[in-house]
């Protein structure tokens, strides 16, 4: 099949009952009573807690609504918001104390002071990627944003070991989150329910063992865009849906595009669709309007990610 | 330590395909460049350290001990011990105040408080399971809590009290991965996973807690299996005569008591007759059993795969993604 925009059609309605259906045979299989569902404030987990209450009713889904210190306050409430017009039970959990504990901030500031030593608690920062990967060819090397106010300033590439530690410590965070999801679920005898989409998937766009540590993906065969029509259907909440999506992990906003995939949805998922199916550079070039180098940027990018985030995905191995 | 005949096993074989097939899976399939490891001072993660020093080099191979304030003594020194006779950087994290601030010990003095409505968090407890091989009755847990006096309670749990007494003590092990992933995340750096195969098999493990791992190099062996690795490598005397112990309650608690049920040698040789479908008079020949009891004990072992099977599963994934064989998700 040539690429054309109808390969990211879905009929929402029969999407919605086939996830439906799916959730509920989970629950029957490994004899769990409801789901927990992490809320971010973000369209994934918004779309994942509408699809469970549609499969299984509000009286069995449990919000949980994970703060800390460096979320984006319209986070909370909109998980909030989102969860009360679902009717469902939700606890709200600050885990900036979890994080202080184990050092969260304080590894991560470290390696700021070493490169900026100027860096104090009045200084917000974010971690991207080089723009548009469509318009220039480069590695994926993050950069560092030190910012007072809305000013930028200081600003530096950052070295890969740099960036290693970093993430190594800001990766706590979503493993505190998947921590604390399980032990509701297992008080409950609930199971979690992940909320990653198709296009994080394949380019291991989470953290393993964090939110890539969940007992189900109802999402993961979704690309983005189709999680937004999903969303638009079950009437998700119209602030989620406007909002752009952020790792919100950093307290200087940062988008999805920015931090990771380094282009719009639109063209990412096309792309990652012409990509995943082997299709070649030049017809997809020409049906997107974009050029043959553009593409073959693109899809070196799709290989990098996917080939780099492999071990995301697979069980650990074992000689049995 | 124990050594029975079906169980032996060729050790200096087995353990030298083991550092090449592991030095092969770390460095050239994972692609990390060396491997963290979680040090109990216990068996299992004293021969995977031990596998793995002389598999990568002890340059590479990182020993983190993580004791909490419930903790055996023992298990920091008799960590530090085999850190010391291995010869690996080691590092002592201590995670009290992570599991504190999670809630770990108060919500499970929560949960312990519908069942035993005095219970302060100060006091020590254990969970325990009734022996298997008395009484064939459905395995309900008890809770064991000790007063400041010494003196102990002992009370049946209801299921919601189970669940969340086990629930607020997986923080413990659920934490322990993420410093361990914390690490290996910093260092580039894969993370091991310890399991034996009883544990493996029967589902003795937290999901995304000790379940989760990059590699799990003793998970094919029985523990009988892991004992004649552990001569092999010469592991110290103090660390192979140790009981097993889950180390997650603050009362002193064996796996036998905890989940088993039954010794472990016994279960050991029990898995090994089920899985290789050896008769009932024979496996009760070589465990002294009686018909019985190995009946009950195959039940046992039938119910623990089935109401576990999920930890090991990745998470399910609602269609397949469907990529051309190169791209394999």
């Amino acid at each position: 099949m040539p690429l054309n925009k109808e390969v990211m059609n879905i009929d929402p309605e029969k999407e919605a009952d086939r996830i439906c259906h799916f959730l509920k045979e989970y629950l029957h299989e490994y004899k769990r009573e409801g789901y927990i569902v992490g809320l971010s404030g973000g369209i994934d987990s918004a779309l994942t807690l509408s699809l469970c209450v549609k499969a299984i009713g509000s009286k069995n889904v449990f919000g949980v609504i994970l703060p800390e210190k460096d979320s984006n306050p319209i986070s909370e409430r909109l998980a909030r918001e989102h969860a009360e017009s679902l009717g469902i039970e939700y606890v709200v959990e600050n885990i900036t104390s979890v994080l202080e504990a184990f050092g969260t901030y304080g590894k991560r500031d470290e390696i700021i002071r070493k490169i900026y030593p100027a860096y104090s608690s009045n200084h917000r920062i974010r971690l991207y990627l080089p723009e548009n990967i469509l318009e220039k060819d480069s590695i994926n090397f993050f950069s560092l944003d030190i910012m007072e106010g809305d000013e930028i300033v200081f600003s530096t590439r950052l070295r890969r070991k740099d960036t290693q530690v970093i993430l190594a410590a800001t990766d706590t965070k979503q493993r505190t989150r998947m921590m604390h999801l399980y032990y509701h679920a297992e008080s409950m005898n609930h199971a979690v329910c992940g909320t990653t989409n198709r296009t994080e998937m394949i380019q291991g766009y989470f953290v393993k063992y964090g939110d890539g540590g969940v007992d189900i993906e109802p999402l993961a065969h979704l690309y983005k865009t189709q999680v937004y029509s999903l969303s638009r259907h079950l009437g998700v909440h119209q602030g989620i849906i406007d909002r752009p999506p952020s790792p919100d992990t950093f307290n200087s906003h940062v988008s999805d595009e920015e931090f990771f995939f380094r282009m719009p949805y639109e063209k990412l998922d096309m792309l990652l669709y012409a990509w995943e199916n082997d299709m070649d550079e030049q017809g997809t070039a020409s049906m997107m309007g974009l050029g043959t180098e553009q593409v073959k940027r693109a899809f070196t990018d799709f290989e990098r990610k996917h080939t780099a985030s492999r071990h995301l995905r697979i069980l650990p191995p074992n000689m049995m | 330590m124990y050594d029975r005949e079906p169980l032996s096993i060729d050790r200096k074989m087995e353990a030298e395909r083991l550092e090449g097939a592991i030095s092969d899976s770390v460095l050239s399939r994972i692609r990390k460049k060396g491997v963290v490891i979680g040090l109990s001072g216990g068996l299992d993660s004293s021969v995977c350290a031990a596998i793995c020093a002389k598999a990568l080099g002890v340059g590479r191979v990182f020993g983190i001990l993580m004791p909490e304030r419930e903790g055996k003594e023992d298990t920091n020194r008799l960590g530090r011990i085999i850190a010391d006779h291995l010869g690996i950087e080691t590092i002592v994290e201590d995670i009290t105040s992570i599991l504190d601030a999670s809630g770990c010990y108060t919500r499970r003095g929560m949960s312990i408080r519908e069942v035993i409505p005095d219970y302060e968090d100060s006091w020590k407890c254990k969970v325990i399971l009734p022996n298997i091989l008395s009484s064939d009755r459905i395995s309900i847990s008890q809770i064991v809590v000790e007063l400041p006096d010494g003196s102990t309670v002992n009370k049946r749990m209801t299921s919601s009290s189970y669940l969340g007494v086990i629930a607020a003590s997986n923080f413990k092990q659920r934490v322990r991965k993420m410093m361990e992933y914390h690490h290996a995340d910093r260092l580039n750096y894969a993370v091991v996973g310890t399991p034996n195969r009883l544990e493996y098999e029967l589902g003795f493990f937290v999901k995304n807690g000790d379940g989760a791992a990059d590699l799990k190099p003793i998970a094919h062996l029985y523990k009988s299996q892991v004992y004649q690795l552990a001569e092999h490598y010469e592991i110290p005397d103090e660390i192979i005569k140790r009981t097993p112990t889950t180390d997650t309650f603050p009362m002193e608690q064996t796996q036998e008591e905890f989940y088993f049920s039954i010794p472990l040698r016994t279960m050991d040789l029990m898995l090994y007759c089920y899985n290789n479908d050896v008769g009932l008079d024979k496996c009760s020949k070589t465990t002294g059993l009686s018909a019985d009891q190995v009946l009950r004990i195959y039940k046992d072992i039938e119910q623990k795969k089935r109401s576990t099977s999920y930890l090991h599963m990745r998470p399910e994934l609602f269609g397949v993604i469907d990529l051309p064989p190169s791209r394999e998700v």
